[in-house]
């Protein structure tokens, strides 16, 4: 049986450490999904839909369930600031991983080039190689500077380039793109007719006043833009898998082609749940009763214990302006690896794992989130998810307390 | 993925009918035989399981990308018990977005660019654009009928083994079988997959068995998977679903079984596609799979019971087509019925879209006689669409009450 070709793609570069976490039975602040409930008001959506009639459990609309479809269209219509057709100009998805599946699949062709902005979610760059793309990287630098950053990507703009990936707010930096920065991209975008994907899976974790700007809401960009969206990260129900794209009807018939041609549809039930939660979001909106503003308030005081916890051990986290994570530098830790295993490898993967082993605490290496060819400016950055129970967070603090004292 | 696949992709979506005739037939006034889903609920354990499963923290955040543990723990044992081997749950099991997903998560997976895929008619309708989305070159081959006999069933349809050979070449990397088969509802016996095995391992191809109506096999006939044939497991993808089992269609679970050479591929396209699979949704199925694993082989299994309800379904809805004067193909499985409408000499040539006479007279049906099927050259290539035109499918998963509307219905045509 001839081998194939197609499969030597990159595989999940950080799977081995949930699996690793999972051995030593680590605290868990590696990958980036809550340890608390789902709101009330969704679990109980969910279980009305369970409890629904028989259509309920079988085939609905595989575009995207009409209930869905309409109630996304009515809340995100008000947000973008444009009327958006439920049926024509939006595909659900099974996650926001499978919408940029389906918008990688849909709009990259042989040979085009993808900018993609490091460090970004690591899935990005197989799906694009999986197109018959080639991956363009520009990294954000710690000193930003909005104009040398447009002369950066300006640069990396060729006759052969589709389209610009952004994710705002960003995993694993934390940065929330701001109106300008936004605008510089859009500029780039329409003078070179380029398509923007933007990933704002965290949309509504913002912090310290941070305000998240939907790209697509910018002129010209509607028609340009495919924006991605998640109801796991958004009603913190990620192992449901329902997500969704938002764009202009003639991109999105395109991924309704690729999603007919995999997938087809997605789970009924999970559908009519996250409907009901955008019905009751709606209703909420600006309220501090809105989920939207009760999360990033939670969120808001485990980043900054998280934080509190990392300093007074003399590691300086980055304090991210949005998201799920907060990223460390470890280049003044001083710790002897001692470990027989690959020396090729990052200096944070093996810090990672030694991490997991030795101290039973579990994080995400930070290279992992970059092109091979800028890994080893970055490898001195570890990741933390701090959506967590303020039990999980406390056993991460015991555990990096009795490390700094044993120093 | 190229413009050009895109736009074959895009042409064979305009000719997915299910889409279209889904649309036609949302009427509430029309009898709806057309759309293969359950109108009878699931079990309600399985239910009740999904609503237990979501009421748990953990069940609602993501699981193990190639498929939640106690799921693929239960398919280990209830799989291993059916193909008589071990399986392992982490190497040979991957859990995919429906039988569709491991439709798409195999094609991505094991076929390439200039490959071709011998597919048997009538197929499954996204067989051919899953197989052009992967670079390759669908080969038709179509189930035939034996000719005179006077009450069909679907083993009067078979695969010439002259024919079938000739298909076969250095450029074929895999073979689709569906069994039992949508929409004739063919069961494949074992001399039949014996005639493909060999030919699979004769020219060193990959089987890509679809089985998602494994359970629902009618009396007298018995599901045999192929990848247990001597030789086979090695080159064999099978896909079974939940969806089908466990009359859940909306859940879109399914899985792939198979060897782990092959297996691991598919869990790679799963990582770069979608990487997990809904949590509580698995965490159910594997509870229903439990439950079912010890009622195996008795009547109160799952597996038995539906089998046994859809039998009597069948043949209530076959006797309501012969009083029609139609001509139905009886199935061994599955839960489609195909029907010969020849001689209802309905005469349609006024209507000059250019379309098959099985599209034109379902169309009609819906409008005239508020009764859906779905036409069966939907499932055929271009050149074996003459040998089709004249079958429409109708799906007898409903209740009783939706068969007997259908039943007066036909009962009325018959009289007019």
């Amino acid at each position: 049986v001839a081998s194939k070709k197609k499969c030597k793609k990159k595989t999940c570069s950080f799977c081995p450490f949930t699996q690793l976490a999972a051995d030593y039975k680590a605290v868990n602040l590696g990958q980036g999904f809550p340890d608390f409930s789902p709101p009330q008001f969704i679990q109980d959506a969910f279980c009305k839909a369970i409890s629904g009639g028989p259509q309920m459990h079988q085939y609905t609309r595989g575009f995207g369930h009409p209930p869905l479809v309409k109630n996304l269209a009515k809340f995100f219509s008000r947000i973008v600031g444009h009327d958006i057709d439920p049926l024509e100009d939006i595909l659900v998805t099974v996650g926001a991983y499978q919408a940029l599946f389906c918008a990688f699949q849909a709009l990259v062709d042989e040979g085009d080039e993808v900018i993609i902005v490091e460090p970004f979610f690591d899935c990005y760059q197989p799906m694009v190689v999986m197109a018959g793309g080639k991956a363009v990287y520009v990294p954000l630098r710690p000193v930003k500077h909005i104009l040398r950053m447009s002369q950066e990507l300006a640069s990396k703009i060729t006759s052969r380039t589709k389209a610009i990936v952004i994710n705002t707010p960003n995993n694993p930096l934390g940065k929330v793109y701001k109106t300008e920065e936004l605008q510089m991209i859009a500029d780039l975008c329409i003078r070179h007719n380029l398509l923007c994907i933007s990933d704002e899976v965290y949309e509504w974790l913002t912090y310290d006043g941070a305000k998240h700007v939907k790209i697509a809401s910018l002129p010209g960009m509607w028609e340009r833009t495919v924006t991605i969206g998640s109801a796991g990260k958004t009603f913190s129900a990620t192992g449901w898998k329902v997500g969704w794209v938002i764009s202009s009807g003639h991109l999105i018939k395109h991924m309704k082609t690729i999603h007919q041609n995999s997938i087809y549809h997605c789970a009924t039930a999970a559908q009519e749940a996250v409907a009901h939660g955008f019905e009751r979001e709606y209703e909420m909106f600006g309220n501090p009763e809105s989920y939207f503003k009760q999360l990033p308030a939670m969120l808001h005081h485990k980043r900054k214990k998280l934080a509190l916890c990392l300093q007074s051990m003399g590691l300086q986290p980055i304090m991210p302006e949005g998201g799920y994570f907060m990223i460390t530098d470890i280049s003044s830790v001083k710790v002897n690896l001692n470990d027989q295993s690959n020396t090729d490898e990052p200096f944070d993967f093996r810090f990672v794992k030694w991490l997991i082993k030795e101290k039973g605490l579990a994080t995400i290496p930070v290279s992992a989130f970059y092109s091979p060819e800028h890994r080893k400016e970055f490898d001195k950055y570890i990741r933390f998810c701090f959506v967590k129970e303020d039990s999980t967070l406390d056993a991460a603090e015991d555990i990096l307390r009795k490390w700094s004292q044993q120093e | 993925m190229s413009w050009k696949n895109v736009e074959y992709a895009v042409k064979l979506i305009v000719q997915v009918i299910m889409v279209a005739f889904t649309s036609l037939a949302a009427d509430p006034s029309v009898v709806n035989l057309g759309q293969g889903f359950p109108d009878i609920p699931p079990p309600s354990y399985i239910k009740e399981g999904l609503a237990k499963a979501a009421s748990e923290d953990r069940m609602n955040q993501y699981t193990r990308g190639f498929g939640h543990p106690s799921l693929v723990k239960a398919l280990s044992q209830v799989y291993g018990k059916v193909y008589g081997r071990q399986i392992d749950p982490f190497k040979e099991i991957l859990v995919t977005v429906g039988g569709y997903g491991s439709l798409f998560s195999t094609m991505q997976a094991l076929v390439e660019e200039g490959d071709e895929v011998i597919i048997i008619e009538p197929f499954f309708d996204c067989y051919v654009p899953m197989v052009r989305m992967a670079g390759a070159k669908p080969v038709f081959i179509p189930l035939r009928l034996k000719p005179g006999k006077k009450t069909i069933t679907s083993a009067d349809w078979f695969l010439d083994p002259d024919e079938l050979s000739s298909k076969f070449n250095s450029k074929t990397k895999a073979i689709i079988i569906n069994t039992p088969n949508n929409p004739i509802g063919k069961i494949f016996t074992r001399d039949e997959l014996q005639m493909i095995a060999d030919l699979c391992i004769k020219h060193d191809t990959l089987c890509f068995s679809d089985e998602v109506y494994e359970w629902l096999v009618y009396k007298g006939h018995q599901h045999i998977k192929i990848a247990t044939l001597p030789g086979m497991w090695d080159r064999t993808i099978t896909i079974s679903s939940a969806g089908k089992t466990f009359s859940v269609t909306g859940w879109k679970l399914g899985w792939s079984i198979g060897p782990e050479h092959l297996t691991k591929h598919l869990q790679t396209v799963m990582q770069n596609t979608l990487y997990t699979c809904a949590t509580p949704l698995q965490e159910a199925v594997a509870q229903g799979l439990v439950l079912n694993y010890e009622l195996m082989g008795q009547p109160e299994c799952y597996f038995t019971s539906l089998a046994e309800e859809l039998e009597v379904k069948r043949d209530r809805l076959a006797t309501i087509l012969q009083e029609a004067g139609m001509t139905p193909v009886i199935p061994e499985g599955g839960y489609f019925m195909l029907v010969d409408v020849t001689s209802l000499n309905l005469d349609l040539s006024h209507i000059t879209d250019d379309e098959a006479y099985d599209y034109k007279f379902v169309k009609w049906m819906i409008k005239e006689k508020k009764l859906a099927a779905i036409p069966v050259t939907a499932f055929v290539g271009d050149e074996s669409k003459k040998q089709f035109e004249k079958y429409i499918r109708f799906c007898f998963i409903k209740q009783d009450s939706t068969l007997e509307a259908a039943g007066n219905i036909l009962k009325n045509w018959a009289k007019s």
